[in-house]
């Protein structure tokens, strides 16, 4: 065995390309919101009941069921608890949507603000657009609440081969629409998290569509599960917002 | 072995029998619908986490500290595990700049795939292993060329195997000690040998060392990296999940050259953020509290005595366990394929045991047996097996 080891900041190992297009990680900081007494003590007990391991593949039951309860609050859509996957973070889901669903050299299309996924796509092999001129080309549309119904009412139904991802998760407006109102909910994704109310503790969804388990298996190869404290702790959160918005 | 002949195994499982990870899956899962089953499939410790690793999580809870950390992750866990890199691995020239933080292992290993690999790109790995790390290669385009290791050799790495299989393409050699599913570790010579094969060759080292605290018999671990010119040329992969019972905390972490830790930074940042901070805390927890995974050893040294027994008794022979905690267990005498009898043993016994061809087609011949239920539950696995076993090997 030859050579001299170096500090490690001199050395440099090759890279795949892919990295020279990723943009710099954006931290996320913020205030953190005080949390409810139920939401601690939910935390307490799954720790004590030992919900310290790996939890189910998908995400725990009451988990998937409140996410469930939340989207057909928002928009009256029905989504089955067997089609959805908790994440760690709605970064998580949406990272995994676009790298299972945009084909490689394909168009991703962005009507609203794309810096949420320009890295996936950069991940995928993919392209972003603004605006759709050849509708076969789009492999999925990323749209959220924040951009403008009257469009998306419009193009999404004319786009043939797309899957619909619909990241409810940061958008500042909230709206009942939901794509599956108007193209076939098999072909949509949609994507929410606790980035506001539990920001540290890094739970998120991904829920419905076709392609389902296809996308869970990504995620149990990525990161097994969302940390399972964290999502007993989710459970009670959502439970209570659900009772505090009857 | 036969060739899969029980008509009773469903065709959605027999369908999986060359995908790794999902036929554990559906074992695990047609598990959970199979009342008092007894788990010696998934490699989660049955060990609580420590207590005063879950009172460091609790009192972050309390003191509403739960804000995320950098991508890279909390900077105090980065001091503690690049002080733990060197004081325990001779990994003497890392820094908290070398090291990320991970949302377990596993996400590590897809990470530094994504960072290295070019399309095409190889990556030589040992045959049998955890199939994951095909999908991360594969996620990023990378290719899986294999060389094999044996029972006879207690699957230890045979240096000369990896270099026969070297090509223009090669971009790394994947070294896992000990070793999922065997229970191998690779001596220190063979060792020497791979980092000799890896600096004439100018290939990086990928090394898992998860398992690296659990080693019996007065087998020791070493770390690829701290051999002389290999700090520049290895990637070391780790975690809590198995040293401290920490699977549900979902935290790992690598030790790298800063260019690649940084571009590692710029992935995680895409694919899922900052590991959650309550088990981040509590991973500092753990590498500055008492030694419990010392403790944790002489249980599974325990335990371990106590299945090899038990296989030894029904007439199966199993690879010498030098790590980890599996017996990586020769079912051929059986003449049944493992998938049939991990079917059998799970619909016959209630016993959830991961047949070998979930960790390489080549592995139909193999069981791997964890350690991971107290010794009472243990031992019942044991005796509800052996009739299984002993019924099929006779007719």
């Amino acid at each position: 065995v030859t050579g001299s080891p170096q500090p490690l900041d001199k050395l440099a190992l090759p890279l795949a390309n892919r990295v020279a297009g990723l943009p710099d990680a954006q931290e996320i900081g913020g205030n953190v919101p005080p949390l409810s007494e139920g939401v601690i003590e939910a935390a307490f007990d799954a720790m004590k009941r030992g919900e310290t391991h790996y939890t189910d593949r998908p995400g725990i039951l009451p988990l998937r069921q409140a996410a469930a309860d939340r989207i057909k609050k928002q928009s009256s859509v029905e989504i089955s608890p067997k089609d959805i996957t908790i994440t760690c973070d709605a970064t998580e889901a949406r990272f995994i949507a676009i790298k299972i669903l945009a084909e490689r050299d394909s168009v991703v299309f962005v009507p609203g603000d794309w810096t949420p996924v320009m890295g996936a796509v950069v991940l995928a092999d993919s392209t972003i657009v603004a605006e759709v001129s050849v509708p076969d080309a789009v492999s999925v549309a990323y749209v959220t609440p924040d951009d403008d119904e009257t469009i998306l009412r419009d193009v999404l139904p004319t786009l043939p081969k797309a899957w619909i991802v619909w990241d409810v998760s940061s958008a500042k407006n909230q709206t009942s629409f939901h794509p599956a109102q108007i193209v076939p909910a098999s072909r949509v994704v949609t994507i929410d998290g606790l980035a506001s109310e539990l920001p540290g503790w890094r739970i998120g969804w991904m829920a419905g569509s076709e392609v389902a388990e296809r996308l869970r298996s990504l995620k149990q190869n990525m990161t097994i599960c969302a940390t399972s404290v964290a999502q007993w702790a989710a459970v009670e959160l959502l439970n209570e917002m659900h009772k505090e918005s009857r | 072995v036969t060739n899969l002949a029980n008509a009773k195994i469903p065709e959605s499982v027999r369908a999986l029998a060359t995908d790794g990870n999902k036929l554990r899956f559906a074992l695990v899962e047609m598990a959970a619908g199979i009342k008092d089953t007894i788990l010696l499939g998934r490699g989660d410790p049955d060990l609580p986490t420590p207590q005063h690793i879950m009172e460091a999580a609790q009192r972050t809870i309390i003191d509403g500290k739960t804000s995320p950390t950098p991508v890279a992750g909390l900077p105090e866990l980065r001091e503690h595990i690049a002080a733990k890199f060197r004081r325990d691995n001779g990994l003497d020239f890392i820094q908290p700049e070398n090291v990320i933080v991970t949302t377990g292992g596993q996400e590590g290993l897809f990470l530094i795939m994504q960072t290295i690999l070019n399309p095409g790109d190889e990556v030589i790995c040992p045959d049998p292993r955890y199939t994951v790390y095909d999908d991360a290669i594969q996620h990023a385009r990378g290719v899986v060329v294999e060389f094999p290791t044996d029972h006879d050799d207690a699957f230890n790495m045979r240096p000369e195997r990896i270099e026969a299989v070297i090509t223009p393409r090669t971009k790394a050699i994947l070294v896992v000690t000990p070793s999922n599913p065997t229970s191998g570790i690779v001596t220190e010579d063979r060792l020497r040998a791979i980092a000799e094969i890896a600096q004439r060759h100018n290939l990086i080292v990928i090394s898992d060392e998860i398992y690296e605290r659990f080693t019996y018999d007065g087998w020791k671990h070493f770390s690829i990296g701290s051999f002389p010119g290999m700090a520049e040329r290895t990637i070391t992969l780790n975690g809590f999940s198995k040293a401290y019972a920490m699977t549900g905390w979902r935290v790992g972490y690598v030790a790298a050259p800063k260019n690649v830790i940084d571009a590692m930074i710029k992935v995680k940042a895409i694919t899922s953020g900052p590991a959650a901070t309550i088990s981040q805390v509590a991973s500092v927890a753990a590498l500055t509290g008492p030694d419990v995974v010392a403790d944790f050893l002489r249980i599974y040294t325990e335990r371990r005595a106590l299945v090899t027994a038990a296989l030894t008794d029904m007439g199966l022979s199993y690879s010498d366990s030098r790590g980890a905690f599996f017996a990586w267990t020769n079912s051929s005498s059986t003449g049944i394929h493992a998938m049939e009898l991990a079917y059998l043993l799970l619909q016959e016994g209630k016993i959830l045991i991961f047949p070998g061809n979930a960790f390489g087609p080549n592995w139909g011949g193999y069981l791997r047996v964890s350690f991971l239920q107290d010794t009472e539950l243990l031992r019942e696995a044991m005796v509800r097996m052996r009739p299984i076993i002993e019924r099929y090997r006779s007719a």
